[in-house]
């Protein structure tokens, strides 16, 4: 509309402008013709005598009287016929005096000079003629002389009267030439602008046949798309009154087009619980700009002929008709598609069920797998410790390599089902970045040596304190990519590259690449690699012993940690692997630290306690036995749950390791028992001995008072590293206590830090006493300074300086609520500060304690 | 001597008029001109008083019923009164049979003039112009004028032919 306006102006100002024209110029040809038609008049009507003829008529007469004076002189002539010839002259010439005809003779002084002489003729001699006839013959010489004297006037007046008429003529003859000039101009323009009056009009007439032309066409387009369209189309007035129901609707609703119209829409088509719904939906946007045919399509159910209610997708649109708005309904029968839907979703779900049904079984054979597993490699251990021949030692490296690759791959077949079950919980703990890069590169260390590769770490950017992150998936993207890297790249250079960006609100931004100068992936294998059990080159197969898994298990990792692992590589130039991740900072807490190291001097010292052994398989129960018992421990067995509590329940046992996959009764449930009794080894700490390591079953040991889990299969090393970081966390712990703080132990910080006392141990030696001491009543002062005082500089500084001698003395609790509080001054809280007081003092009283009972 | 004869001439016509009008039968006589013949009538016509036809003395003339406007031309200056006989009552008088009359003057000027043109209101046989009888000198004695001024069409250069002044003869033919 907007672009048809100016131009229907436009078009309106030419025809106007056209009519002004044409009525101009048919009024300047109205006025010319009338001014034309009166000049004709004006020459019809002659205002004077003909002049020519006027003074022709002047000769004749005056030759007429000459004649009669001649004849009278020579005896011939007749006085009556002289004076009648002189009185014509005489008429004549004072016609010209007085007549019109002649008028002009007087404007020209010598015509008019002429004149007079004629007139001083007629003068002079009408004495004569009037005279005695004696004396006007005696006078006819001297009346002869006069006229040869007036002769010339007389033949030069009837020669200038052809000159003057031929001017008059002339004149008027231009004059009516350029009226008739000008009424022609006049004409043609008037020609001009009725021509193009009539080419518009043609014009316009022409575009109104297109336009006409359009709309019939349209109009049939639009009737044919009606009737040969697959959707049944309902047209409808704003009362619901049907007006129009194309072939496809016949066939959709069951009814004809006959029986239809004229009917109410939502009688006949709505199903009677949607009628109120259809009916104010379409009375609430009545009034809106917006019609129902801006809701789009949506599903509904309509209503056939024969009462059964069909699925269909709707789509409103609405128009202006003759009579008001009107409605038009797209209707879809959608049954079919609903069904194909409903298959679809079973298909799927049956997919999903039978996908479950694998990973179930996958993870239960793999499980299956490392029980006998651990058997195998347990023996392989304790054969070891026997006295061997060299033979038998290089068979047993052997067996044991075997053993190792195996449990590796069991091992990763089950890191994918546990990082597909794991997937949306959060398994993010504080971790020291730094530590864990540095132990990530340790185990890859020996097998770089033996490929001949640098191993190279380049930490950049920001130093942090703890992050929050899943720490075993971290390490083991890292060690996955590393190995791969290694076992690419003999004789080669590896890098890992970690680079660690401060964002705000204690964001921490994660970049890591590992690099090498390897053989490189080929284009099209960069993005297969990431895909499970796919092993790229022969040679990888050669010389690593991957099941094709790692960058598999790799990506998925990067995945839950919320990055994306990509790949960069080009042939005989090396690979790039990389990942980004963002995490949380927390920078006022400290990580827990990595298990104590373990040496061969540390066993021996380790104290015994009164272990029991719950476990249903015989191999395993006596390998963990014989394990436990060359540590030095005394260890009872029992050999499926009904044992075990009646064991439990009679005696006092410092540890138990509880099997959970046992016949009759199981782990748990046999946990929940002693709990519940009243036996002797109620309080004692049960750690689950399990190959299930999901994070739901370790919940759910936490919930019956298991204090933590260990992983089968268990190794010399494991259990060592294990005894050694219990034998710590009991002498921390006030004994009471000891059940909860176990199975809080992930998430509590420990009140010592056991590798600073360590220390601290190894410096001062006996003295150790006396510094605890100094230490404690140190800080029991400035617990009193720091609540007396309400200045929040103060007490900034001076939880800055108890958390410095709270460090130094590795009271790692304390040092955390210290931490706390004075970053919350920092940040200008202080109440939120000195709400931490209650907390800091329980700490302390607790920390207190376990200093005391060193 | 000659106003007195004109007087006595007058009286008589006078009573001559009343007697015409009296009886209808004079109509188809006409006297015979006694003064000097001013207008002779020739041809088709019934009413005759020579062997000829119609001769008029000025007497005779003026005897008839006169008709007079006032009215300018092209050959004077200026209004002038004109008295004369209608064309159309000597016509009828004369109870003309013709198509047209050739009139012509002393001077031999000739013009034809057809019998439509002498109607009522239209060309009159003048002998008076301002109240004066015509001198020769002066396009006298006779002119037959139209009412110029009263009828445009009467301005036009076919009626100024026909306005022949010193006329003295019409044959009708």
């Amino acid at each position: 509309m907007k672009q048809v306006l100016p131009n229907r102006l436009r078009r309106l100002w030419v025809q106007a402008s056209l009519v002004v024209a044409a009525v101009t110029v048919l009024g300047t040809v109205l006025f010319l013709s009338l001014v034309l038609s009166n000049r004709i008049e004006a020459l019809k009507t002659a205002p004077e005598d003909n002049t020519q003829w006027v003074l022709a008529r002047l000769e004749v007469d005056f030759f007429k009287f000459q004649q009669s004076v001649e004849a009278t002189l020579a005896g011939q002539g007749d006085l009556q016929d002289l004076r009648l010839k002189y009185d014509i002259f005489y008429s004549r010439v004072s016609l010209m005096e007085k007549g019109q005809a002649t008028r002009w003779l007087l404007e020209n002084r010598g015509d008019r000079e002429n004149l007079a002489k004629l007139q001083k003729f007629l003068d002079e001699t009408v004495v004569l003629i009037d005279g005695p006839d004696e004396a006007l013959t005696a006078s006819i010489p001297q009346i002869k002389e006069g006229l040869d004297r007036i002769r010339p006037i007389v033949t030069g007046f009837a020669l200038s009267a052809i000159a003057k008429t031929a001017d008059r003529s002339d004149a008027n003859r231009t004059e009516i030439v350029r009226l008739l000039q000008v009424i022609g101009g006049a004409l043609f323009l008037l020609f001009l602008a009725l021509a193009s009056s009539i080419i518009v009009l043609i014009l316009q007439k022409h575009r109104l046949n297109v336009k006409t032309a359009e709309a019939a066409n349209s109009n049939a387009r639009l009737a044919s798309t009606f009737g040969a369209s697959l959707d049944a189309i309902v047209v409808l007035r704003e009362d619901g009154e049907i007006v129009d129901f194309n072939g496809s609707a016949e066939k959709v609703f069951g009814l004809s087009h006959e029986a239809s119209l004229g009917r109410d829409y939502f009688e006949l088509l709505v199903p009677p619980q949607l009628r109120d719904t259809y009916r104010s939906q379409i009375n609430s946007q009545k009034d809106d700009k917006p019609k129902l045919g801006g809701v789009g399509r949506f599903q509904n159910f309509a209503l056939h002929a024969d009462g059964h209610e069909i699925p269909v997708e709707v789509s409103i649109g609405s128009a202006e008709g003759e009579d008001g708005l009107i409605y038009i309904a797209y209707l879809r029968d959608i049954t079919e598609e609903m069904e194909k839907e409903e298959q679809l979703l079973v298909a799927r779900d049956e997919a999903l069920a039978a996908y479950n049904e694998k990973s179930k079984f996958l993870a239960v054979m793999s499980h299956e797998m490392r029980t006998p597993l651990n058997g195998l490699i347990s023996a392989l251990d304790l054969i070891r410790d026997t006295r061997l021949t060299r033979e038998q030692t290089s068979f047993l490296n052997a067996a044991d390599t075997s053993a190792e690759i195996l449990i590796g791959h069991v091992n990763d077949v089950l890191d994918i089902e546990r990082i597909e079950s794991a997937r949306g919980t959060d398994r993010s703990e504080a971790v020291n970045l730094d530590e864990l890069l540095t132990d990530t590169m340790g185990p890859m260390s020996a097998l770089a040596d033996q490929q001949q590769t640098l191993l190279h770490l380049e930490r950049t950017g920001s130093e942090l304190g703890a992050i929050l992150i899943d720490r075993r998936g971290l390490q083991q993207i890292l060690l996955n990519l590393l190995s791969n890297a290694i076992k690419f790249t003999p004789r080669g250079v590896v890098t890992l590259k970690a680079n660690a960006n401060l964002l705000p609100n204690d964001f921490v931004q994660l970049d890591f690449s590992v690099s090498d100068t390897g053989q490189g992936i080929d284009a099209k294998d960069q993005k297969r690699i990431f895909e499970d059990f796919v092993t790229v080159d022969s040679t990888y197969e050669r010389r690593g012993q991957g099941t094709g898994l790692g960058l598999g298990i790799a990506r998925r990792l990067a995945e839950t940690l919320g990055g994306k692992l990509t790949c960069e590589s080009e042939l005989t130039k090396g690979s790039i692997f990389s990942f980004s991740t963002t995490v949380m900072h927390r920078a006022a807490d400290a990580a827990p630290v990595a298990p104590a190291k373990s040496d061969a001097g540390t066993i021996s010292t380790l104290p015994t306690k009164e272990i029991l052994l719950v476990e249903d398989n015989l191999l395993n129960r006596q390998l963990l036995s014989r394990i436990l018992t060359d540590l030095g421990q005394s260890v009872d067995e029992a050999a499926d749950g009904f044992e075990g509590v009646q064991m439990a329940s009679t005696k006092c046992y410092d540890l138990i390791f509880m099997d959970i996959s046992m016949p009759n009764l199981n782990g748990v449930r046999a946990t929940e028992m002693i709990r519940g009794s009243e036996g002797l080894s109620k309080f004692s700490p049960i750690y689950a001995v399990t190959a299930h390591a999901l994070p739901d079953d370790k919940l759910r040991f936490a919930r019956v008072g298991m204090a933590g889990t260990l992983t089968k299969p268990l190794r010399k090393t494991d259990v060592i590293k294990f005894l050694i970081h219990f034998d710590e966390q009991q002498t921390t712990q006030d004994p009471k206590s000891q059940e909860v703080n176990i199975v809080t132990d992930s998430n509590s910080v420990p009140l010592i830090d056991q590798d600073v006392f360590g220390d601290l141990k190894d410096i001062f030696g006996a003295s150790i006493r006396t510094q605890i001491d100094t230490f404690i009543s140190a800080i029991s002062r400035d617990m009193e300074v720091l609540q007396a005082t309400s200045d929040l500089a103060e007490t900034q500084a001076k939880a800055h300086e108890m958390a410095g001698a709270a460090a130094t003395f590795g009271a790692k609790g304390l040092h955390a609520q210290l931490a706390a509080i004075e970053t919350s001054c920092k940040t200008g809280q202080y109440d939120q500060a000195r709400s931490l007081y209650p907390a800091l003092s329980s700490v302390w009283q607790d920390t207190k304690a376990a200093y005391m009972a060193v | 001597m000659a106003e007195l004869r004109s007087f006595s001439q007058g009286v008589l016509l006078a009573f001559a008029i009343l007697v015409i009008s009296a009886t209808p039968i004079f109509a188809q006589t006409l006297a015979s001109p006694e003064g000097e013949v001013v207008l002779s009538v020739t041809g088709d016509i019934e009413v005759k008083n020579s062997e000829t036809g119609a001769l008029f003395d000025m007497q005779a003339m003026k005897a008839l019923p006169a008709t007079h406007f006032e009215t300018s031309t092209i050959w004077t200056e200026g209004l002038q009164t004109f008295r004369g006989v209608s064309l159309k009552q000597l016509v009828d008088l004369l109870k003309v049979k013709g198509t047209k009359l050739v009139a012509s003057a002393i001077n031999d000027y000739s013009v034809e003039i057809p019998l439509e043109v002498a109607v009522d209101g239209g060309p009159i046989v003048a002998y008076e112009m301002n109240g004066s009888e015509m001198p020769r000198r002066d396009k006298g004695p006779l002119w037959i004028v139209f009412p110029y001024d009263q009828n445009p069409d009467y301005r036009t250069e076919a009626t100024y032919s026909q306005s022949i002044w010193q006329l003295d003869r019409i044959a009708v033919e």
